[in-house]
């Protein structure tokens, strides 16, 4: 009995020692810290709201400071706070999408965000660690008259725009060093991922270096094929919100109206697979035609549409018939789209009446635009004009539009 | 010897229970077939519009789903369309879906029919291994006629998770235009599953009109608390949303918490001042429109009453300051509200927009009736006795 009493002490020390060791007793550094990995970047830019999106490498909540121009420096006072509250309780994650509305005048403010830790939450209560955060993203390189916002009275409007990067984060940096201080903002125009990309890969190789020199140029996103695999199948809307929620959208922005297509060209279009192609397809041609109903689209001088894939036949069906014939009728000024090659072709079988103007990947297309002329600039990564420039006259009425004069 | 007999014993006797938990746990978790068995609840039909509506409903695996639409005349939904459960153009795979419909008729009825397939694992490319498609029954309902000359809905609110008294309420929504859920339906929102449990689908289950909810206090607090919109889809993505039924115009609001937001409670995370400013900004829009300017009457829908000199913690009183600013000089003909677990009626006068506060208790419902002249309120309890409710106060 004494035996088998003895053989039950020594194991059950031996449990219970197994338990205790394994139990943590000390915390560290690490356990609180964060870090900002990607961003901020400034997008889905609206006239009286834009939002910053920035990824951290652990769950934080994370919000912006602003300080107005010519209101000394950024210490200078405790300076507003926006955070992501959809639903009034600030969220935590890895993607912040911070949205700030602002009405009134709007020029040129500083800005930066701030991520906190967030070690342990259950419902409301927490526990909070170590912040991480840059210093303030001044307007100094703008003129102070400059606003990030979309102001529909401007005069003239100037953007830079560069797809099918396939993950060339360092290439768009290179691409767009010399634009963004003249630029009123810049277009990704889709394939910036390489396909099937897994998120560590796509944040470190593109979303970190193509974006660190953005912070002060407002970046609008359009979707390609790539970005429907991998990654951001699923969470391409958490990293380039929009102002419909969706990966079509459009804006106004001085005499210029963009409409930002989707073509949904996707790996596996089966009706069985994973992606609804027709609902989609039909929700964006539904959503098209009260866009070009809109006094806002009919009145602006230039109308163009942007999209990553060149329009063809095998997009399908629905795209061409109920998307593609839309733009057609609209008689737009021009579509956008990103390929290997350049080309520009004024009446093309998949798009009569309208322009189409491919970019290519190696090239950043400069469009500047007032309310007479839409002109059309062609720049190699090395700086130098890669081509003749393309004008594009009398923006009124796009069927007036008969000669594109090349300078 | 006996050390022997009894080590050996011990280990044959401890290897034995191990096993057989392990092998309980493998039948429980498979059917004969070695799959795990697939089953989905009955759709709510929510938050209707005269021109969309949506629909929700769980599944136990992993599933796409989508809802077959088609008019209640097609009574084999032979022109029915389908729309599948979807996020920019990819199947959600998940076990709550949510399917909007869009382009409805005001006043048309229509009839739907939800079809969940469990997903089994994705190969690339995007294609699906599947197995098993469920299809509910039949479910018809209509889309807000405006030319209707009368409504009927209930209130049902407070219920705290108490499913059976909920069930017992919601057999008075017979007949009903639609049920108005307005706040605290649970204690804490913790994760899916319990909101499931404790609310969504008993509610499901025994609602017999479709379905509104407004979000309490209540909603607001546990883990998944941010995940609300999750049960109560509506056309802003917000809380707060409104909807024109026959003659009437209805706002529904959210008075968020009810403490300051740097109360020690919320450890840092509340920002319902902004929230609450937001809303009253969304307002100020709504009444712009022209649903709200043509309806005869307009009811706003609130879980914490307003304008109660009683209510005097900071939501109560921010929530009342950016309702009075946003809607001074407007015309409002009711507030309904709950949170109080007791019925009152506050009457109307300047400091309440000049509109009556019904509030609803913990263990009755509201019926309300309401045309373009009146509005009738009826207390109901949950054995069905009735209560006329004087908006006078007296």
């Amino acid at each position: 009995m004494k035996c088998y009493f003895k053989c039950f002490l020594v194991f059950a020390f031996v449990a219970f020692s197994s338990f205790a060791s394994a139990k943590k007793t000390e915390f560290t550094y690490d356990d609180f810290k964060v870090n900002i990995i990607a961003g901020p970047y400034l997008t889905c830019v609206g006239e009286e709201n834009l939002t910053a999106v920035f990824l951290t490498d652990f769950d934080a909540q994370g919000w912006m400071e602003y300080a107005e121009i010519n209101d000394g420096h950024f210490y200078r006072v405790e300076r507003p706070h926006a955070y992501e509250s959809p639903l009034g309780k600030k969220l935590h994650g890895l993607i912040h999408k911070v949205t700030l509305e602002r009405k009134g005048e709007k020029k040129a403010f500083a800005y930066r965000v701030i991520a906190r830790r967030v070690v342990l939450i259950e419902g409301y209560q927490g526990v909070h660690g170590f912040f991480d955060g840059h210093k303030e993203y001044p307007y100094k390189k703008r003129p102070p008259e400059f606003s990030l916002f979309l102001n529909p009275k401007k005069e003239s409007v100037k953007f830079a725009l560069i797809g099918n990067l396939n993950g060339e984060g360092k290439m768009a940096q290179v691409m767009l060093k010399d634009e963004i201080s003249s630029c009123n903002f810049v277009f990704f125009n889709g394939n910036f991922s390489k396909k099937n990309q897994p998120k560590e890969e796509f944040v470190k190789n593109f979303l970190k270096p193509s974006t660190d020199n953005l912070r002060q140029t407002p970046i609008f996103f359009s979707r390609g094929a790539n970005e429907t695999t991998g990654w951001l199948r699923n969470n391409y809307s958490s990293l380039f919100p929009s102002s419909t929620g969706e990966t079509y959208y459009s804006f106004k922005t001085g005499p210029l109206f963009v409409i930002v297509l989707d073509a949904f060209d996707v790996p596996n279009k089966s009706p069985d697979g994973i992606y609804d192609v027709s609902g989609f397809l039909n929700a964006q041609a539904n959503w098209l035609s009260k866009v070009l109903d809109s006094e806002e689209f009919k009145n602006s001088k230039f109308k163009i549409a942007v999209m990553n894939a060149a329009p063809n036949l095998e997009l399908g069906k629905i795209f061409k018939d109920k998307i593609l014939q839309k733009i057609s009728d609209a008689k737009i000024n021009c579509l956008i789209s990103s390929g290997e090659e350049f080309s520009f072709e004024e009446n093309s079988e998949c798009l009569p009446n309208v322009p189409v103007l491919i970019n290519a990947a190696s090239e950043t297309l400069i469009l500047e635009t007032d309310a007479k002329n839409m002109k059309f600039l062609f720049k190699a990564a090395n700086g130098e004009s890669a081509r003749e420039n393309i004008v594009l006259k009398n923006g009124a009425s796009a069927h007036d539009n008969t000669a594109s004069l090349k300078e | 010897m006996k050390r022997r007999v009894f080590v050996k014993n011990t280990t044959l006797g401890g290897g034995a229970f191990f096993l057989s938990s392990q092998i309980s746990k493998i039948f429980a978790a498979t059917d004969l077939n070695g799959e795990k068995p697939f089953s989905a609840e009955k759709p709510c039909v929510m938050n209707i519009s005269q021109d969309c509506a949506w629909i929700v409903w769980s599944t136990s695996e992993n599933s796409i789903a989508c809802v077959e639409v088609s008019s209640k005349e097609d009574s084999k939904f032979q022109t029915s369309i389908k729309i599948f459960d979807s996020a920019n153009g990819v199947k959600v795979v998940d076990t709550l879906h949510c399917v909007k419909l869009i382009g409805l008729s005001s006043g048309k009825r229509y009839k739907i029919r939800a079809h969940s397939m469990q997903v089994l694992s994705e190969a690339e490319g995007g294609a699906l291994k599947t197995r098993k498609k469920l299809v509910s029954p039949e479910i018809e309902f209509a889309a807000a006629d405006l030319s209707k000359e009368k409504i009927k809905f209930l209130v049902i609110n407070d219920m705290h998770e108490d499913t059976g008294k909920l069930s017992e309420l919601l057999a008075h929504s017979k007949g009903m235009d639609f049920t108005l859920f307005n706040g605290d339906m649970v204690n804490y929102m913790r994760s899916r599953n319990q909101m499931l449990r404790t609310f969504f689908t008993p509610a499901s289950l025994n609602t017999h009109a479709p379905v509104y909810y407004s979000r309490g206090n209540h909603e607001a607090r546990g883990a998944y608390a941010d995940n609300f919109m999750e049960f109560s889809p509506t056309p802003t993505g917000f809380p707060y949303f409104a909807f024109r039924q026959g003659p009437a115009f209805f706002i529904v609001l959210d008075a968020g918490e009810d403490k300051p937001d740097g109360a020690k409670e919320y450890f840092d995370t509340a920002n319902f001042d902004e929230f609450r400013l937001r809303q009253g900004a969304w307002m100020k829009e709504i009444t712009k429109t022209d649903d709200y300017k043509n309806a005869s009457k307009r009811v706003i829908v609130v879980h914490i009453p307003p304008f109660l000199k009683s209510m005097n913690w900071r939501g109560a009183v921010h929530f009342s300051e950016v309702l009075f600013e946003s809607m001074k000089g407007e015309k409002i003909d009711l507030i309904l509200s709950g949170h109080l677990h007791r019925f009152l009626v506050e009457k109307a006068s300047p400091e309440t927009l000049n509109a009556p506060i019904a509030v609803c208790s913990n263990e009755d419902a509201f019926r309300v009736e309401i045309s373009k002249d009146k509005i009738d309120i009826v207390r109901v309890s949950r054995s069905g006795k009735e209560t006329p409710v004087n908006l006078s106060g007296s």
